[in-house]
């Protein structure tokens, strides 16, 4: 029955993804083709020239590399050219502003001088500004914020600009969409179905490009451990711990492991499952082994809690409460162990004490003697 | 378009814009912000127009009875915004903006005077509206801006009409509109000469100033022409 | 590759250009790198500096980030983005196009106080000494976008790193490294061997191998110098992304790793607690000498349409020590049989193995009409290794015992001693995997949107190993070296079928090469609602096969709601709840009997049947029947201009469908935090946590002595049940864990203009307690009334506390030029019952321990002085 119901939904999800890329090619096309097309003609204000005719006095923000690929979804070259990658980037299209027309950064900062300064020395823009030294300057404000015309005019009507913080009109979609359009593929790949999206992260949750807030990455605030814990604040306080991984030291930090633009595990794993992920550093963990323990070959969080915890070694109970919850087997597995058998005791006992069960069992993550299935040799 | 034309395009267009156009890199030097009043907090200010009846005697000499210059480089501050022309009135005062008369008369000026002088003035019913030329260049500069010469639209700050900024509701954080001045009517020789200074930084004591040095900087002498033409007549 | 085209750079950046201009090349699109997608070396930090720039980052912008409005803007979560520090142009380089900055901080550092508490050094290896607290020398073409950045901070000579990055921006970056990581283990360790660090670890005159008794075990421990116990990572790597051909973008690096020091360690030569002044449990040390080198590669293609990834992950892990020989103080006697014919005094364990490891994955996805996509990922892995099995035994001459003929339980060491007692040399261990997942999501109106997504992964263990001497002709293995064999007659750990005597043991016989296949379907869909609230549903069904396991179908079934609303009077608020069912099929309490010589033809059932292999009403948590429910609220709240309020509520329950084994786990915490950045001189933030959790369990004591029930090896001690004779309801134990945590601090800074000063307090307080109770006494491990009376005692609380207090002020003498003052100021407080009276002996009859744990109070200073320069 369950089996059935599997198979049913599977296929169910196959057919209907089929489906919508069959019908879909042709219109994503179509969409990609119309969205870098000039906008049409707008009703002339009363100045007489209409806002078209001054987009057209200007440079092609995306010096026509939209328009070269207009009919060919798999974008030709510039290899040929002096362009540098950031020529590719085009206006994005405001939903909430659809008849604005670009103006050209240098309006933009006629008024947002300070915001100029700031932006200059951040990664983002030397990398944008590097493009611009050849060819001109095409990525800059409006690569971003989309059109400007109509935000000039009138700069505090919601949403005539796309913009990026706490008030912005403009959806998380469109925000990310902005950033995707550059940033795709490779390590965002996954973003779409992530948890970060699911959850309607925008991009600059995490980064601000306008400023050096730090000194790579572009993040919002000066660390990525301080980024991931405006939210996380809990998992950041396990790393206050008695055993902990070494965040709080300086060694590591929550990318080191998760990619937190999506991954194809749940938890935003860098690889294919959570072992995977432990036996990067863990190597020696990987083996295989002759003899294998099931729980540390199945997962290693069945025992260990990997931020931190207040017991040794990151586990999730004492030992042996820790074995106890499994090993129940006839003699001394399943002995309750109290204060009589600790140190202090009356009845010292090394199930409990020190290293507990793992005085014997050392080879606890599988032991590669002819000697260990019970993992003591 | 293929990439032989786009390239083709870049070439053209880039070569004459390359060094102007754009987000253009600011000065790397950093001018340390001495002086420089901060107006960002500036809540609108209100004060007695009565009282402040009372201590025009001096303004109207220069200013007119009823608040409309009797020169063309003398403000009209008839209707104004009573906190624009208290921030003005305190940068007098204090030395950030320059202005030999203007310097004197506020030097004795306390708080409550400048905030009563202010209100009074603001409370004064501006300058009637002119026929403006519609299709006029200063028009064209005032409601849609330049972007080729990347002149941004005056009116987003001093309203459609020349009568102010008119924000819409908004959560996000704000410039000090009420510091923001009306342009309307506004004598245009004096116009002009504000504009000068701002492009010059000679009028750069705000931070508000900050932002119309960035403004006035896109402007050549004859986009100052046009648009003082126009608000001249607005 | 010569430089770039159009490059003016003077003579002097000329060097700097070649190198950057090496790998340049045009192309489109390598917006960014892909660093997020690989494991490890994402952050380079110090104890000193966490995040590992914090001086590039003073003072902050006056002026802050716009003239347009006061305050600096939030993230769209409504999280306030810190004032940006004072922009620096840099330098220009000659006439060239090119700019540098650079940052020199270097000091001197006084420890004081308890400088060897282990947990205010786990992992820094504070030092007095000169300290580079960083060096930052950075190189920009701000007309081509060519770069070279280096990096370096050193604490010490196991606590350092060193960067460099070379790279044009969108075009390539080659990166290099070399970091030292230190992990301290214990700075308490009494280790009384010799070899320390090493695959042998010998005992010196008074000590005798085999022949020492406690009491001259116990003068050597408590004359053993203390020491420490720990490892240093040492990473270097070499790295290059950029564009290869058109829009082609790859990606290759090589990492080396280098772990070497030491680790605790376990020496097992047979119980000692049902055999007063026999056996031996001895905690020794083993050595950590490894090397991985890893080799990532990957290509991508980033089209309009379809974006597509292929990479290739290889890591090769070399041990340089694959075993460890200890000696054994302890002399071992028969507990049955005279006289004593074995002399087993050495114990061994086989370390890791050599390993290598592959992993090819592709990556697809498309572009799909109603604002859709298709994502489909295929991965294939496999992990191998093939190391010589070392021998079953090291111990020389007879091992086991002799009672009486024909009661022979001896076994000649020869037959075992040697890897011709093994039916293969080589492990042959190979563990192959493989993924697919795929996933589409569709969103056919801002309103609504679908997704849907299937993932299978298999992981297949293809080991075989069989246990069999073809020397002897016999089965199994030689346990514990040969001490347990030696202490208990028969408990060799050998299956003959041809021998009487062995043909009725139970023993492991052949690996169990476990594995599974997993297949997670998931189904979900959202609706947002204005444009301030959403609500997601998503469906899980996770189907999993183990293979030789308990169960083998394992259904997940979950249900998450998740709810986004932008504003709850101006907060942003996110809320989860989920819901899972986990069910299977029958439980089989023991799978395992392949895996035994009962599997094996001429296997004897015992007079009395063989005794239950476990309880059957046990449930291993990973397999039995669950219900979980999790719920989680993450509130931002803005807080007028300049402050934002933060909370983290969350918590889960879980119950498990288990008489016996794991019962249940709860956690329930919360979070608060303030945030205030009034002007940007001044920072302030203040944080409080507080996090309590339970795991209960049960477990059932055996009838292991007449005094709780029937004893081992009576008849009925076949019948698995609870309530049986060998599980009575009377021997059932219930043990519960209770941790709670509570941390909370602040920290303040302020720039007074010629001086900064930043304040910091921290406070960290875990307690946990192991509660149990029991249905009699017949639970207990020791039944004596003395035993029973100290059991209801319980046991004590165990501790983790500290108080953490840093004062910081920098003193700015010109533009480049600032001296930093800093103090740390740390308090500990430690209890944890397992090194329980361990402060007064670590030696317990015929047992030996190693580590005392960590210090019960600790106090520590940190004082230095920093020079800052900007270069």
């Amino acid at each position: 029955m369950r089996a059935i119901s599997l198979l049913l939904a599977v296929v169910l999800c196959a057919a209907l993804s089929a489906g919508a890329m069959l019908l879909g090619a042709r219109d994503v096309q179509a969409q990609q083709a119309g969205g870098n097309a000039a906008p049409g003609a707008h009703a002339a204000p009363a100045g007489g020239l209409s806002q078209s005719d001054i987009a057209r006095m200007l440079p092609a923000t995306d010096m026509g590399a939209g328009a070269a690929r207009a009919g060919n979804p798999h974008p030709a070259s510039m290899s040929d050219s002096l362009a540098t990658p950031f020529d590719a980037a085009s206006i994005p299209a405001n939903p909430l502003a659809p008849n604005a027309d670009a103006t050209g950064a240098k309006s933009c900062v006629a008024c947002h001088t300070q915001e100029n300064v700031q932006a200059s020395h951040s990664l983002h823009m030397a990398a944008f500004r590097a493009g611009a030294a050849n060819t001109g300057p095409q990525a800059a404000c409006e690569s971003c914020h989309g059109p400007g015309s109509a935000h000039a005019k009138d700069p505090t009507a919601p949403g005539l600009i796309i913009g990026f913080t706490h008030d912005s009109k403009s959806s998380p979609q469109t925000q990310a969409g902005v950033c995707l359009a550059c940033h795709a593929g490779g390590a965002r790949q996954h973003w779409i179905g992530s948890i970060h999206q699911n959850r309607g992260l925008s991009c600059t949750d995490c980064h601000n490009p306008m400023a050096r807030l730090s000194p790579e990455g572009a993040l919002a605030k000066s660390s990525i451990n301080e980024v991931c814990a405006s939210c996380h604040q809990d998992i950041r306080a396990k790393f206050n711990r008695r055993s902990h991984m070494p965040l709080p030291e300086g060694q590591m930090a929550c990318t080191d492991c998760h990619n937190p633009h999506g991954s194809i595990t749940k938890p935003l794993l860098k690889t294919d499952t959570v072992n995977e992920t432990c036996y990067t550093c863990h190597a020696e963990k990987r083996g295989p082994f002759l003899f294998e323990h099931a729980p540390v070959r199945q997962n290693c969080l069945n025992c260990h809690d990997v931020h931190g915890s207040n017991q040794q070694t990151l586990l999730v109970a004492p030992i042996p409460m820790l074995c106890q919850q499994c090993h129940t087997m006839t003699r001394h597995p399943n002995d309750l162990q109290s204060a009589a058998n600790l140190g202090s005791g009356p009845f010292p006992d090394e199930r409990s004490m020190g290293r507990g069960c793992l005085s014997c069992h050392a080879n606890i993550h599988g032991s590669n003697n002819p000697s260990g299935p019970k993992f003591h040799k | 378009m293929t990439s032989r034309t786009s390239l083709l395009c870049m070439l053209l267009l880039g070569a004459g814009l390359v060094a102007d156009a754009g987000a253009s890199e600011p000065p790397h030097t950093h001018t340390p912000p001495t002086r420089v009043v901060d107006l960002r907090r500036l809540q609108p200010v209100s004060g007695d127009a009565v009282a402040g009846a009372g201590k025009a005697t001096v303004c109207t000499a220069c200013h007119g009875a009823r608040g409309l210059s009797i020169a063309p480089e003398f403000p009209n501050l008839a209707g104004q915004s009573a906190t624009y022309l208290y921030v003005q009135l305190k940068e007098f005062h204090e030395g950030q903006r320059v202005g030999a008369v203007m310097n004197g008369q506020a030097a004795t000026l306390g708080d409550t005077d400048a905030r009563d002088l202010a209100s009074y003035y603001a409370a004064m019913p501006p300058k009637p509206a002119g026929r403006a030329d519609a299709a006029s260049r200063g028009a064209q500069l005032y409601l849609a801006g330049d972007p080729a010469k990347g002149i941004p639209p005056c009116q987003g700050c001093h309203g459609p009409d020349g009568a102010g900024p008119r924000p819409h509701a908004s959560s996000a954080p704000q410039p000090p509109w009420a510091a923001f001045p009306r342009l309307r009517g506004q004598s245009g020789q004096y116009l002009a000469h504000e504009l000068h200074d701002f492009k010059t930084g000679t009028r750069a004591g705000t931070s508000n100033a900050k932002v119309m040095q960035g403004v006035a900087a896109t402007l050549d002498d004859e986009d100052v022409q046009a648009l003082s033409a126009y608000l001249d007549t607005l | 590759m010569p430089v770039q085209k159009g490059n003016h750079s003077a003579p002097k950046a000329l060097t700097l250009g070649l190198l950057a201009g090496l790998f340049g090349m045009h192309g489109a699109l390598a917006s960014d790198t892909s660093g997020t997608m690989r494991v490890g070396d994402m952050h380079y930090g110090s104890p000193l500096d966490p995040t590992g720039w914090a001086p590039m980052l003073y003072r902050a912008d006056p002026e802050g980030t716009s003239y347009l409005h006061a305050g600096m803007l939030r993230t769209p979560t409504g999280a306030l983005y810190p004032y940006p520090p004072l922009p620096e142009a840099g330098k220009p380089l000659g006439l060239s196009d090119w700019n540098y900055a650079g940052l020199l901080q270097l000091g001197y550092l006084h420890v004081g106080g308890d400088r060897n508490a282990e947990y205010f050094r786990q992992y820094a290896d504070w030092k007095s000494g000169a300290v580079l607290g960083l060096f930052v020398l950075d190189f920009l073409n701000r007309r081509t976008g060519q770069y070279v950045e280096l990096r370096g901070s050193r604490l010490s000579g196991d606590d350092q790193f060193y960067r460099l990055r070379v790279g044009r921006y969108g075009h390539y970056r080659v990166e290099g490294f070399y970091r030292d990581m230190p992990h301290t283990v214990s700075t308490s360790a009494y280790p009384i061997w010799n070899g320390v660090g090493s695959t042998d670890l010998t005992l010196s005159a008074p000590l005798v191998p085999g022949a020492s008794t406690p009491a001259q075990v116990a003068a050597v421990s408590a004359a053993t110098p203390r020491r420490s116990i720990g490892m240093t990572r040492t990473r270097a790597g070499l790295g290059y992304e950029g564009v290869l051909y058109r829009d082609w973008i790859g990606s290759a690096s090589i990492t080396n790793e280098k772990r070497t020091g030491t680790r605790l360690w376990g020496g097992s030569m047979f119980f000692n607690y049902p055999f007063p002044s026999n056996g031996g449990v001895l905690e020794t040390v083993r050595p950590i000498d490894f090397r991985t080198t890893d080799i990532n590669l990957s290509l991508r293609n980033v089209g309009k349409v379809w974006h597509f990834l292929a990479t290739y992950n290889g890591s090769f892990f070399r041990n340089h020590k694959d075993h460890l020989n200890f000696q054994s103080p302890f002399a071992l006697w028969n507990v049955v049989g005279t006289p004593q014919v074995a002399d087993i005094k050495n114990g061994q364990f086989s370390l890791e193995p050599d390993n290598d490891y592959h992993n090819l994955r592709l990556d697809l996805t498309r572009t799909l009409k109603w604002n859709g996509q298709f994502s489909m990922a295929g991965a294939w892995g496999t992990m191998r290794q093939n190391d010589a099995l070392l021998a079953p035994t090291t111990c020389t001459g007879t091992g086991g015992i002799f009672i009486a003929p024909p009661v022979d339980y001896t076994f000649q060491c020869a037959n075992w001693n040697t890897t011709a007692a093994l039916s293969q040399r080589n492990a042959n261990a190979r563990i192959d995997t493989g993924l697919v997942d795929a996933r589409v999501t569709f969103h056919p109106t801002a309103a609504f949107g679908w997704h849907a997504g299937l993932r299978w992964y298999r992981e297949n263990d293809k080991t075989r190993y069989l246990a069999y001497n073809p020397l002897t002709g016999q089965y199994g293995y030689i346990s514990e070296n040969g001490s347990q064999g030696s202490v208990v007659p028969g408990e060799t750990g050998i299956f003959d079928p041809n021998n009487p005597l062995y043909r009725s043991y139970m023993v492991t016989v052949r690996n169990n090469p476990f594995g599974y296949t997993d297949t997670i379907f998931e189904l979900g869909g959202d609706w947002q609602f204005g444009r301030k609230s959403s609500l997601g549903v998503v469906y899980t069904f996770d189907h999993n096969r183990p293979k030789y396991r308990e169960r083998k179908r394992i259904d997940d079934q979950r249900i998450k709601f998740d709810w986004v609303s932008r504003d709850v009077i101006g907060a942003t608020v996110r809320l989860s709840w989920e819901y899972a069912r986990r069910d299977g099929d029958r439980y089989n309490y023991n799978p395992y009997r392949q895996f035994f010589s009962e599997s094996l033809p001429g296997f004897v059932e015992p007079v009395n049947g063989l005794p239950a292999h476990t309880v059957a009403d046990m449930r291993k948590y990973d397999l039995s029947d669950r219900t979980e429910s999790k719920a989680r609220v993450i509130i931002t709240y803005p807080w007028g201009e300049s402050a934002t309020l933060s909370a983290t509520f969350y918590g889960n329950r879980d119950n498990y469908d288990a008489t016996i084994g794991r019962q249940n786990t709860r956690t329930t915490g919360a979070t608060v935090q303030w945030d205030w950045q009034p002007t940007p001189a001044t920072v302030v933030n203040v944080y409080l946590g507080a996090e309590s959790s339970r795991l209960g369990i049960s477990n059932v004591n055996d009838a292991d002595g007449p005094d709780n029930g029937k004893a081992l090896g009576t008849p009925g001690q076949t019948n698995p049940n609870l309530g049986g004779p060998l599980y009575p309801f009377a021997n059932q134990w219930w043990e519960l864990d209770r941790e709670s945590n509570r941390n909370g601090g602040f920290s303040l800074s302020h720039d007074f203009g010629r001086v900064r000063a930043d304040l910091r307090y921290d406070y960290n307080g875990s307690f946990g307690h192991v509660g149990y109770r029991y249905a009699t006494i017949g639970a207990l491990a020791n039944r004596v009334p003395a035993a029973v009376a100290a059991a209801a005692a319980g046991y004590p609380d165990n501790k983790y506390r500290t108080n953490t207090l840093d004062l910081g002020l920098n003193f700015a003498i010109n533009r480049s030029v600032g001296v930093r003052l800093f103090g740390r100021y740390q308090t500990g407080a430690f209890s944890d019952w397992h090194y329980a009276g361990f402060d007064k002996t670590l030696s317990y009859d015929h047992r030996l321990y190693t580590d005392k744990g960590g210090q019960l109070h600790y106090s520590v200073s940190l004082v230095g002085v920093m020079l800052n320069l900007k270069l």
